[in-house]
């Protein structure tokens, strides 16, 4: 048996073929991976609401506590205290989404849907559209002076303005990037240690069978941290478009 | 919880930066790159455009570290234990 | 890398994220972050007012354990100076005790003296009065002859003194 490309388990097959105006929508490991996800996250949140909110909370209501605290804190931080109501949901929801799709693929056998960079470009640009809307919704045309920073002379506008909308735009896109290219760097050394440790004989085997599991504690890290990160940058973006620098 | 440990908040420094910096060149390239192809101004708008998006890039640093050294700030004010 | 080249699975990809998204939004939003936010509201404000009723609560018992103190102080004092008391009572009350049985020991013992002198006193004067009578009798007999009053009254006491004396030496043998 030859050795399989470390990228291999990356490929996607249609399990249930589907399509809707000619736009190919079957579903596939890494969507099923994602709704098991998903799934997970919703169940926990509804077993603790339809276990009763009690005021003295048990060990599941006290995680789903935790984590609402932590990114309701994080909204206060970057975006404003004001507006903690309005978007808790909403970053809370985007944490939790992406922690699970990043948790789940950590199971072998698994797809990690965030080590796709259409998916994350496409909650990236989401986002900046959403940032876009947020901050002409707020400012009115006054918005267009995110592109014009203060303090910068005259002559410099010209030149400032194509390097803000770069930097504006490369938001998103590093935003995507990162979340992808962690997912599929954790997972591609994974894959690469999992098949050393399955093509070699056991009295060696075991050794990069020991660093799978020592990664894959790892890879629980970077998958929180990543997630962490993506929701922060999310509420600094936001929080950017809403204080107008 | 808004006090991270060491370590995590220098992982997410270090996931930041490169990153950051990376994707603006890219995009700047890649905008200099696109207009040079429709108008035929080879390679002119494409090293104008890298070095936009090298200074976006570092725009874009210069403010991420900014944030990071407002957490830091902030940090033995909340903490109230600068020895920690 | 598959992640660019499979681009016939990207359609789906970003349909279904999204979607789905969209709907662990729409649902945790509707049915489970509420309660969560709400018990978390509730619970910081039950926190912050029982710290103020538990902060009164210190207070109160603070100034009870003071009163306290200073009452078992007092009480102490008081019934070490009832120890004292009583004791100083009981001290008194002995001391008074044993004088008032010396006394009434000393004074069945003069009572008892006094008895005897009287006892004593009476008989002798009996005697006195019976041998004065005898001897003037006895005397008026044998001289046969009245003597004046003056030598019989001479006679007499000679002759008591006399009795007297030997009786007392009687007795005193």
């Amino acid at each position: 048996m030859s050795m399989e490309s470390p990228l291999h388990h990356f490929e996607l097959h249609p399990i249930i073929p589907m399509s809707v105006m000619g736009l190919d929508i079957s579903i596939n490991k890494a969507v099923i991976a994602m709704w098991i996800g998903s799934a997970v996250i919703f169940g926990v949140f509804m077993l603790v609401v339809k276990g009763g909110v009690s005021l003295i909370p048990g060990k599941v209501q006290s995680l789903a506590e935790m984590i609402l605290e932590f990114i309701g804190g994080m909204v206060e931080e970057f975006i404003g205290e004001a507006d903690r109501a309005k978007f808790l949901p909403f970053i809370a929801s985007l944490f939790l989404f992406i922690l699970a799709c990043n948790l789940i693929g950590l199971i072998p056998g698994s797809y990690t849907i965030t080590s796709q960079l259409v998916v994350t470009g496409a909650f990236a640009v989401g986002i900046f559209i959403m940032t876009l809307v947020i901050g002409f919704g707020r400012h009115g045309m006054h918005f267009l002076s995110v592109l014009v920073p203060p303090g910068v002379p005259k002559v410099m506008i010209p030149l400032m303005i194509p390097i803000e909308i770069i930097s504006m735009l490369a938001r998103p896109i590093s935003l995507a990037v990162r979340l992808f290219a962690n997912m599929t760097a954790g997972h591609t050394v994974l894959a690469v240690l999992f098949g050393l440790a399955m093509s070699s004989p056991l009295w060696v085997g075991w050794l990069p069978f020991g660093f799978t599991v020592i990664i894959n504690g790892l890879e629980i890290a970077i998958a929180i941290i990543q997630a962490y990160i993506f929701t922060t940058l999310t509420c600094v973006y936001i929080g950017d478009v809403i204080k107008l620098h | 919880m808004r006090n991270k440990s060491g370590l995590s908040q220098g992982l997410s420094i270090a996931f930041r930066f490169g990153i950051e910096m990376a994707v603006a060149i890219g995009l700047g390239g890649l905008m200099g790159y696109s207009i040079d192809y429709f108008s035929g101004t080879r390679p002119w708008f494409f090293v104008a455009g890298v070095f936009l998006g090298g200074a976006a890039g570092v725009l874009n640093v210069y403010r991420a570290a900014q944030e990071i050294t407002f957490e830091d700030d902030d940090g033995p004010n909340d903490q109230g234990d600068p020895t920690s | 890398m598959p992640q660019f080249e499979q681009v016939s699975v990207f359609g789906s990809l970003i349909f279904w994220s999204l979607i789905s998204f969209g709907l662990l939004f729409v649902l945790l939003k509707k049915y489970a972050f509420p309660p969560i936010l709400e018990a978390l509201e509730a619970r910081q404000e039950k926190i912050r007012s029982e710290i103020e009723a538990s902060e009164t609560l210190k207070k109160e018992a603070q100034e009870i354990k003071l009163q306290l103190e200073k009452e078992f102080q007092g009480a102490h004092a008081k019934a070490e100076s009832i120890v004292q008391m009583a004791s100083n009572e009981a001290k008194k009350l002995q001391e008074k005790t044993l004088s008032e049985t010396q006394a009434k020991v000393r004074q069945m013992q003069a009572d008892v003296e006094r008895e005897i002198e009287t006892s004593r006193i009476k008989l002798l004067k009996e005697i006195r009065s019976y041998t004065a009578q005898l001897t003037i009798a006895s005397t008026e007999k044998f001289l046969k002859k009245s003597l004046d009053e003056k030598d019989k009254k001479r006679l007499a006491d000679e002759s008591i003194e006399e009795v007297i004396r030997e009786m007392e030496e009687r007795s005193r043998n």
